[in-house]
């Protein structure tokens, strides 16, 4: 695990963006099965159309198994969204870029949302630290979307001894690189990303939900599909009943892909980026 | 045999409590979260067991050490069980206390010793801790100046 005691957090929350104070309880931990059917799969019951043919009894899916399937709803909107929302501490190698090292030594992590930046330093593949750039100069002002800063206008306390401004000597290290104008894998950055403690804004829950009840869903849909109609006759009476079949939940799925399309769209827009450039 | 655990609310005794997907509580309140051992791998759901696992009953003398993990060793809580009820040694009641930093949802690692024989369990999103405001800053507990307040 990980030691935060020497770490740059960002100024403020990570939902609401950069908040100190906010007077609406907005987090809560991970969904529960409770919740995602009260919010998600209400008047639904989670029973099978069809009937174990031993036991003659309809299979049910269980709180167990609907945990089970939230959890890999989470695995499937970290993927889709591209972010982390479970925390999870990284380690990134990145170049010495010059452009990118004269303005204030601005790195682009490849992570978000992130929290706080833990290390970073100039270490070779050996993974022995060459150079330690003190927390003291890491700005970490932007780190909710990935932006990670250099500025040494501060004096800087390493281990108990002073590390002056850029303008002395204690900065001669990075001064150096000025002569180069791009050098591979120079920079190691140790980050956290995701959300802290994995308390989630309530739309990512949402997000999450919608991905677990399409997927319930789904599955109950499949055990309608023995037939979608039937008749019965007796002499000159006679009785039919049409049924959707498996597209008795058809409706409902749909609503869930158009939420589902909306909350992906705007939680990429809160975290992610649509256009990269560089400098290369 | 897969060692695993299910959580219990409303605990009374052995005959009397509920089975739920995970305990909860508010950040800072102490509280104890009761759960029984089960075997992962016997009467699974889609056997059609419901609560799935067979409980597990170790032998006297098992100790039960707990982790409730978080990726910050500072909040992480790892703490022995206690077993509540003298004739029902499956069942394990684990304290939270007011200092605990833990919040969110956690996992709980379980390493059960039995004399020689060391188990372990994982129970994913086993505890939901609630913050108990609206915000949750990183690097909240520390002390040095520039976190967040």
């Amino acid at each position: 695990m990980a030691d935060y005691n020497n770490s740059r957090f960002a100024p403020g929350a990570a939902f609401p963006e950069n908040a100190i104070e906010v007077s609406k309880q907005d987090l809560e931990p991970l969904l529960t099965p409770a919740q995602l059917k009260v919010r998600h799969l209400f008047g639904i019951p989670l029973v099978s159309a069809v009937k174990d043919p031993i036991t003659g009894k309809p299979h049910i899916l269980t709180d167990d198994m609907v945990l089970d399937i939230i959890n890999g709803a989470v695995s499937t909107a970290e993927r889709e969204l591209r972010i982390d929302l479970f925390p999870v501490k990284r380690r990134e190698k990145q170049p010495f870029d010059i452009n990118l090292y004269n303005q204030f030594g601005y790195f682009q992590l490849e992570h978000r949302p992130c929290t706080s930046v833990d290390k970073l330093s100039v270490t070779p593949s050996n993974q022995l630290d060459v150079y330690v750039v003190p927390n003291d100069w890491v700005e970490g002002a932007y780190l909710n979307r990935g932006q990670v800063n250099i500025i040494p206008l501060t004096v800087a306390f390493v281990q108990g001894t002073y590390i002056p401004q850029q303008s002395s000597g204690g900065a001669a290290f990075l001064q150096i690189l000025g002569n180069r104008a791009w050098i591979p894998a120079w920079w190691q950055i140790e980050y956290t990303s995701g959300y802290p403690d994995a308390l989630m804004p309530r739309t990512v829950n949402e997000y999450i939900g919608t991905i677990a009840a399409m997927e319930i869903l789904s599955m109950l849909a499949a055990t309608y599909a023995r037939s979608t109609s039937h008749s019965l006759g007796i002499d000159g009476y006679s009785q039919s009943v049409g049924t959707p079949g498996p597209q008795i939940f058809a409706q409902r799925i749909t609503d869930l892909q158009d939420k589902r399309k909306r909350l992906h769209n705007k939680l990429k827009a809160l975290y992610g980026f649509k256009i990269l450039s560089g400098t290369l | 045999m897969l060692l695993g655990a299910r959580m219990l609310i409303d605990v009374q005794g052995v005959n009397s409590f509920e089975v739920t997907p995970a305990a909860e509580f508010y950040a800072g309140d102490p509280a104890t979260v009761y759960f029984q051992l089960i075997d992962q791998s016997l009467d699974r759901s889609i056997d059609g067991f419901n609560p799935p696992g067979r409980r597990y009953m170790p032998s006297p003398g098992a100790t039960l050490n707990c982790v409730v993990q978080s990726i910050d060793d500072n909040k992480r809580v790892t703490r022995f069980a206690t077993q509540p009820f003298a004739n029902d040694p499956s069942m394990w009641a684990l304290q939270f206390l007011a200092s605990d930093l833990i919040k969110g949802t956690c996992n709980l690692y379980l390493t059960l010793t039995e004399g020689t024989v060391v188990r372990s369990g994982t129970v994913k999103c086993a505890i939901k801790i609630h913050a108990n405001s609206g915000l949750n800053l990183a690097g909240q507990g520390y002390s040095f100046n520039d976190q967040p307040a």
